[in-house]
């Protein structure tokens, strides 16, 4: 069985046919995004842009894009960025759906998190998000991006921050900025020093702990279980069972568990080892 | 949008008694200031100058306690008044606004001290 929905942020499809005594159910979130070339004005083979498409921001260089270069950078774009975030969560199913039988045993599956993102073309319309991309001059090391405006270094590692002991944290800022187009908010929000009512793109946002700078939607490149949420999300829209406050409920894990038998689910056990079947 | 914070004051002894002393706190704090040639008498000397010793201790500060060192660096340094002074360093996604306010007394002793910290979101 196949059951899908789209969602404003992105679309989201179960697929159950993978289900076995060892095999999981897949939920897949899809990301349809259009990328928009940014030139130099006039057809000009180079200008300037500036920082957040912000006309009092400063100036950058930058170079037209050509076929090779942009057709290269959507791909990295797209493939580091869905190798980033796609496979990572397990999460459990704590309801009574799904399940199949196999040689009269009943067996309960979770839910493998997998994420693709689809390149769309401009022309096709249908995104949920369009992001336009700056190609830098050489001379440039940095730009002014944001969720929607992107260059074309936002794809290497660069140093954000330091932590207390002064060593760096790097980050690759797509792989944070699609963080962010899956509806995940900054490390810190909810904290006295980041509160949800003010500006959650201040800095002390982005994690003032060690542990909270180095995760990604904060300065580095670290997975935490709260980045599971769009697919916690995605399966409480798609089973109609659960609450995502409730955190029993298709809690998430990041080592695989294999589906349960009734005996196990009644015991909560988490098989993260492959367990013995008939 | 901006958070008071309560933060440490930069103190520049600018006499030309800890005229070393000075050159050896600022290098170590600040690396990129290069040498403090901060006197007493060029501090008071005329606005310019004075401005400019403020500026050296904001920078020192900076220096010391901003750990975001990503990004494109200051973009800007504001007066807002004759004591005070706004900072713009550019982050992803965001603009960092750091206030400090600022005295020079009458023997050329530069404080700063952070106000306010804010951000500019695109």
């Amino acid at each position: 069985m196949k059951l899908g929905m789209s969602l404003p942020q992105f679309d989201a499809e179960l697929n159950t046919d993978t289900c076995d005594p060892y095999n999981n159910a897949e939920l897949t979130l899809t990301l349809k995004l259009g990328f928009r070339q940014i030139n130099p004005a006039a057809g000009a083979a180079d200008g300037t842009y500036h920082d957040y498409g912000r006309a009092t921001a400063p100036n950058r260089k930058i170079v037209k894009w050509t076929v090779g270069s942009w057709n290269l950078w959507r791909k990295n774009f797209v493939d580091t960025a869905a190798r980033f975030w796609n496979g990572k969560f397990w999460l459990s199913n704590n309801f009574p759906v799904y399940e199949i039988e196999k040689n009269g045993i009943k067996y309960r599956p979770n839910i493998w998190c997998l994420f693709k993102i689809e390149d769309r073309d401009i022309a096709l319309g249908g995104h949920h998000h369009v992001i336009d991309v700056v190609r830098l001059h050489s001379s440039e090391t940095w730009f002014g991006s944001h969720s929607k405006l992107y260059d074309s270094l936002d794809t290497n590692s660069v140093q954000k921050g330091t932590d207390s002991k002064g060593k760096a944290i790097m980050q690759r800022a797509h792989v944070h900025e699609v963080g962010h187009l899956l509806g995940l908010g900054h490390v810190d929000i909810g904290k006295a020093h980041c509160p949800p009512g003010g500006d959650t793109n201040a800095s002390n946002c982005y994690g003032v702990a060690d542990v909270d700078k180095y995760s990604v939607m904060g300065q580095g490149m670290q997975l935490r279980l709260a980045h599971s949420m769009p697919w916690r999300k995605g399966m409480v829209a798609l089973s109609g069972k659960g609450n995502v406050l409730t955190a029993t409920d298709w809690e998430a894990k990041t080592q695989r568990i294999y589906p349960r038998i009734p005996a196990e689910v009644a015991t909560n056990a988490m098989l993260t080892h492959r367990p013995l079947r008939k | 949008m901006t958070a008071v914070k309560p933060d440490r004051t930069v103190m520049m002894r600018t006499t030309s008694r800890n005229l070393s002393m000075l050159i050896l706190v600022l290098s170590g704090m600040a690396g990129l200031l290069g040498p403090a040639h901060a006197t007493g008498k060029r501090c008071q000397m005329n606005a310019i100058e004075r401005s400019k010793c403020i500026i050296e201790a904001i920078l020192a500060d900076i220096s010391r306690s901003y750990t975001q060192v990503g990004g494109g660096g200051i973009s800007a340094i504001k007066q807002n008044s004759t004591t005070s002074f706004t900072v713009s360093i550019s982050q992803e996604e965001r603009v960092d606004l750091l206030t400090y306010e600022a005295s020079v007394d009458g023997k050329g002793k530069v404080s700063v001290k952070k106000t306010g910290e804010g951000t500019q979101s695109p």
